[in-house]
């Protein structure tokens, strides 16, 4: 069977991609979340076209109000649209996972793929710094870094000093992942005969070993997005975060921390809620299926 | 065995190290002088007395010799002051422990009761209506955050319902009692176990799912064993195995999910008192809190590293 399949693949021209596309393709759950997840995108790209209201624009006349066609997901206790604030909230939500994902992602390889093809001492200080950063709890050692680098920042840059602190974080079960599947690829033919050929060590790791660790990399930011929204909100939520009045889907649902909105106000605290939890979801369904697709013991 | 766990104490010295060390950096990068973490309240603040400080801890010392400085203070207890309070920070610390060790024990138990019999059932009914719901119980349970998942329990059953206390660990101006400290526990216990029911239930129905297809299995039903006896005493034995590496690598988020429901339901843990303290930058009292959880999960990682080896020989004599 195997051999077959691969030839009639050849004279289709289906490539390993195309082939997991294909894969990718049967979980509808997957697909439900790309599509999720690209209206969320697209809602915080154009947020100024969808919210026409302003986010930040007290309304001491429309306080407190439940959703009406005017305001459809309502005012908050100062009069502001909820819609708005969540719709901008997404914004700095999925920047921040992007951003803090690119990053992790970039020190996560370059450290797993130089500490697996160097081996000996680098491999030993790159392993036992990852052991050390995963043994601080996520949102503790971010808590506590958060406040010394935003001191370090102007306020308005905050923001950033969340997204370098999420990022600098997050990487090491990346770099373990890229890291082992060196170990086993710098000894492959393909890259002992390129070294043969006077490859560089640079060109081996990047050229050669760095595409052959693509999958696992693209299904690790997949979920390591959803995990920095979570972080962000997380950190949002505990009041060390995006700071108010700038809307976050975290800050947001941390007025609800006042039993008073809590009871009185639900539609101010549940439409963020429920933003984090339809993005995150999706976001974990996707990275699902992309594991699943891009395994090669599922076929 | 011996041996085993040797070298794995051995290994964990360096990360040790490496975490003081860590938390050493933040303290020194932290704004505010270091120094006024370590001025006892019954000093003062007479920069007379501040200079002769700084010089008796050291303070005016090349970093590497602040570090041991620290460390020698740190292993003797001595974390420094709480700059608001001037309580010392290891006390209150340790104060703390029992309410949150309380909170994740609960969380624990209801994790694995609930979670371990739903993961074997699931895998057992592999593509039926049950196993879907229950995965998509499971996405949901690791895709809402802790805190949503409180706000939601404490509107829907403390302020709709009012069957659960709003907050605190016992009810105010009430004898203290074990009835009264479970009621309050329930909902931060039930909360703080969401997730990692969801985690244990997705584990177990994997590591189920690898041994059914093992051929000791088709060995022991074609002995003609009940199925039953199949799946309890030859599947399930070996599919636990993996389960208990769950548990270890767990810590960490339980850890991190207990600061959140602890705030929401005012439990008077290591959590809640860390966010006092990060509210009020009291650089002391938070990096008090990070070095203890830190070494907490390194500890509690060698316990399940220990606990894998006993029961799985495999590791033992590798």
């Amino acid at each position: 069977m195997l051999i077959p399949a691969t030839a009639q693949s050849l004279a289709k021209g289906n490539s390993p991609t195309q082939r997991a596309w294909k894969r990718f393709r049967r979980s509808k759950l997957a697909l439900v979340g790309l599509v999720v997840v690209a209206i969320m995108t697209l809602l915080a790209i154009a947020a100024p076209i969808v919210a026409q209201q302003d986010p930040l624009k007290n309304d001491l006349l429309n306080r407190s109000k439940p959703p009406t066609v005017e305001h459809i997901f309502g005012t908050d206790r100062t009069g502001r649209d909820v819609f708005s604030r969540t719709i901008y909230g997404g914004r700095i939500s999925l920047l921040v996972g992007l951003v803090a994902v690119t990053l992790s992602v970039s020190i996560g390889t370059v450290l797993g793929l130089v500490s697996g093809f160097y081996g000996g001492l680098i491999d030993n200080i790159v392993m036992r710094l990852t052991d050390v950063i995963m043994a601080f709890p996520p949102i503790i050692i971010i808590m506590a870094a958060v406040p010394i680098v935003a001191n370090l920042l102007p306020s308005e840059a905050t923001i950033y000093g969340i997204m370098a602190v999420i990022g600098l974080l997050t990487w090491p079960q990346l770099a373990r992942l890229i890291r082992g599947q060196t170990l086993i690829l710098r000894n492959a033919d393909y890259v002992v005969a390129s070294e043969s050929l006077g490859a560089s060590k640079g060109r081996r790791m990047f050229v050669h070993i760095l595409p052959q660790t693509l999958a696992s990399l693209l299904v690790f930011a997949t979920f390591g997005i959803a995990n920095a929204i979570l972080l962000e909100a997380g950190l949002s939520f505990l009041g060390q975060g995006v700071q108010p009045p700038t809307p976050s889907w975290g800050n947001m649902v941390e007025t609800a921390r006042s039993l008073d909105i809590l009871e009185n106000l639900p539609w101010s605290w549940f439409a963020p809620g429920m933003f984090i939890v339809l993005t995150v979801i999706s976001i974990n369904f996707i990275g699902d299926a992309l594991r699943d697709a891009v395994d090669p013991k599922s076929r | 065995m011996v041996q085993y766990i040797i070298r794995r104490v051995l290994i964990n010295i360096p990360v040790l190290i490496g975490i003081t060390m860590a938390v050493f950096l933040l303290i020194s990068l932290a704004p505010g002088d270091p120094l006024s973490a370590y001025i006892s309240p019954e000093l003062g603040r007479d920069p007379e007395v501040i200079a002769a400080l700084r010089t008796k801890f050291g303070f005016d010392q090349p970093l590497p010799i602040r570090y041991l400085n620290w460390l020698g203070q740190a292993l003797q207890g001595n974390l420094g002051f709480r700059l608001k309070t001037f309580d010392p920070v290891w006390p209150v610390i340790l104060q703390r422990i029992p309410a949150t060790l309380m909170l994740m024990v609960s969380a624990l138990s209801i994790g694995i009761i609930v979670g371990v019999p739903l993961g074997i059932f699931s895998a057992l009914r592999k593509y039926s209506v049950v196993d879907t719901l229950l995965t998509g119980g499971v996405f949901l349970g690791i895709s809402t955050p802790a805190f949503l998942v409180g706000l939601g329990s404490l509107f829907v059953f403390s302020l709709g319902l009012r069957l659960f206390p709003a907050g605190g660990m016992h009810t105010l101006g009430q004898e203290e009692s074990i009835l009264d400290t479970l009621h309050h526990l329930a909902l931060p216990a039930l909360i703080l176990s969401a997730n990692y029911i969801a985690s244990m239930l997705r584990y177990t129905r994997a590591s189920m799912l690898d041994v059914i297809s093992e051929q000791y299995v088709t060995t022991a039903r074609a002995k003609g064993l009940p199925e039953r006896a199949v799946i309890l005493r030859h599947a399930l034995s070996n599919a636990l195995i993996p389960i208990v590496t769950v548990i270890g690598f767990s810590i960490p988020n339980l850890l991190a999910g207990a600061v959140f429901t602890e705030t929401i339901f005012a439990w008077p843990g290591m959590g809640s008192v860390f966010v006092d303290g990060v509210n009020s930058r009291d650089f002391p009292l938070m990096m008090g809190v990070t070095l203890v959880t830190a070494t907490a999960v390194l500890v509690f990682n060698l316990l399940t590293d220990i606990a894998y080896a006993f029961i799985n020989p495999k590791i033992r004599f590798a």
